[in-house]
């Protein structure tokens, strides 16, 4: 899967990502000062699948663009592969929350963007791109234009997208938040199997508890005003995970106690 | 391209084309055919002087010699030339000058007020020093038309740079898009129904702008024949050119849209016609 590793496997015992005493300020109309973000500190190791949650206001989508390179941090730092982030990179990787495709263009030519805007040759990715379309099912709706595909399909192509330019780090901005139950079970345990399969790391956040249990290796804990991280849980459930697996008693435990940080704060919205 | 159009939603059909059991078309031709026949009936019955009103039928036969004749069709080109000219100029103007002020905001932020400014004066009332500045020729009707349509294509421009959704401009953001790769991938695909829009509504304004700078002096043309044969009291030839240039404006106004169609290819058609 991996045409061109951005670390050639077991070079590094250095966490993929480091973020230490991060913080972010909003500047509000009045002028006073809003923290979205208190100091945070983070390390996700190479290939780890963390899932965040929290309620509305907690920081998590800032945390995530700043991930991104989107937004800059007011203090501390955020390390990817060793290196502090400053703007976007082609190291990253983004599914947004709407599909967010380009309707002139077709699936194919959506789905190449990040290389056709980072000028990278795309020929030596049409394996990958192939591969991609294949890993998704959508081999077959390449020249269909987003107009012609559900809002599953649409989120494909965005997830083929983020995965495009083989980059080492993938986020996910409550990638399945819009789309009904059924559909979302589908998309996570399709979203396991290609992690297993493109050895990505993720970052992904979510509304859902029981989504976050169901995906994670670690859930990352926050509450809101200012946004920090309350506790970091580690999922220990076997891997390949299965959709029964939600209703064993160990499942029901974890999705309990994350769910506890929010019981003394009102209830996580969604 | 066009295959992945939506296909039309049936067109509802009116009622009194369903009470006649008729389709639309018929049931239009019939409505300009009974308009026709009670004008004509109300000329004859009140005895309306052909100086103030013509009968229908007088404008018909007006129309029928025109498009006969020789001397009007080069009038009509000569028009048809100003109207093109000008329509070319203003929305090529309209659209470059919409695309520099939506692409850089500091530019934007320089010239606005004067953009505003220059858009509030009424252009027809410039005509007449266009006609000075650029004679009584071709030329002062092309610009003058060409003024005319400029701005709703500026306008139009703008808006549709502006409503771009931000939801875009952060994903190409993240996948390390500069800002002028994301106005020409983005931005400015988004803005095409927009240009259309403006487009649509300059064609319009393109036609009267010929026409204004015809009136205010010129030699040729229609707008100049519709003066001609007013000051010759041939009431029924004025009617008989309004009708070619209405005919013109739809020719035109289609023409637009065929391009619409195709270049906007991923919206569904909207309107009717």
């Amino acid at each position: 899967m991996n045409v061109q590793p951005n670390i050639p496997f077991g070079m590094t015992d250095r966490p993929l990502i480091q973020i230490s005493g991060l913080t972010k300020e909003y500047e509000s109309r009045d002028g006073s000062r809003i923290q979205a973000l208190a100091p945070v500190d983070l390390e996700v190791p190479d290939r780890e699948f963390v899932c965040i949650v929290g309620p509305s206001g907690c920081g998590k989508s800032t945390l995530l663009r700043l991930l991104a390179g989107t937004l800059t941090a007011s203090a501390g730092q955020i390390l990817l592969s060793g290196a502090p982030v400053h703007g976007p990179s082609g190291q990253v990787g983004m599914v947004f929350q709407s599909p967010s495709l380009l309707p002139w263009r077709t699936v194919e030519a959506n789905a190449l963007i990040p290389l056709e805007i980072q000028k990278l040759d795309s020929r030596k990715y049409s394996q990958l791109s192939r591969e991609l379309f294949d890993l998704v099912g959508l081999s077959g709706f390449r020249k269909k234009y987003p107009g012609e595909l559900s809002g599953g399909m649409q989120q494909r192509v965005g997830l083929v997208r983020a995965l495009i330019h083989d980059p080492s780090l993938l986020l996910m901005d409550e990638p399945f938040g819009a789309l009904d139950a059924m559909t979302r079970e589908t998309m996570n345990l399709e979203l396991l199997r290609i992690w297993r399969d493109a050895r990505k790391t993720v970052v992904l956040v979510t509304h859902s508890i029981p989504e976050a249990v169901f995906l994670a290796d670690r859930v990352v804990v926050m509450s809101a005003r200012p946004g920090r991280i309350s506790e970091v849980v580690d999922i220990e459930i076997a891997r390949p995970r299965r959709l029964e697996m939600m209703t064993s008693p160990e499942f029901g435990a974890l999705v309990g106690r994350i769910r506890r940080h929010f019981g003394a704060q009102g209830r996580l919205d969604a | 391209m066009t295959s992945i159009i939506p296909p039309t939603p049936v067109r509802p059909v009116s009622w009194v084309a369903r009470a006649l059991r008729l389709p639309d078309l018929w049931s239009r031709i019939l409505l300009l055919g009974a308009c026709l026949a009670a004008w004509e009936a109300a000329v004859s019955v009140f005895a309306i002087p052909e100086l103030l009103l013509p009968p229908p039928s007088r404008i018909g036969a007006a129309l029928f010699s025109d498009l006969t004749s020789l001397r009007l069709l080069r009038h009509a080109g000569v028009t048809l030339t100003e109207v093109l000219g000008g329509f070319a100029l203003g929305a090529g103007a309209g659209l470059a000058l919409g695309c520099l002020l939506g692409r850089f905001d500091w530019l934007w932020r320089l010239s606005y007020p004067y953009v505003v400014a220059f858009e509030t004066v009424p252009k027809v009332a410039i005509a007449p020093l266009i006609v000075v500045w650029f004679g009584f020729g071709v030329n002062s009707k092309i610009v003058t038309s060409a003024l005319i349509c400029f701005f709703p294509v500026v306008a139009n421009t703008l808006s549709g740079l502006r409503t771009t959704p931000p939801e875009l401009v952060e994903m190409m953001t993240t996948f390390k898009a500069s800002t002028g790769q994301i106005f020409a991938k983005v931005r400015m695909p988004h803005a095409m129904p927009y240009v259309f829009a403006g487009l649509e509504i300059g064609i319009v304004m393109a036609v009267i702008g010929a026409i204004v700078g015809e009136f205010v002096g010129a030699q040729a043309g229609l707008g100049f024949m519709i003066l001609q044969r007013q000051f010759a009291m041939d009431i029924a030839g004025v009617f008989s050119i309004l009708a070619i240039l209405s005919a013109f404006g739809i020719v035109l106004n289609v023409a637009i849209r065929r391009l619409q169609y195709t270049l906007v290819f991923w919206l569904p058609r909207s309107g009717h016609g």
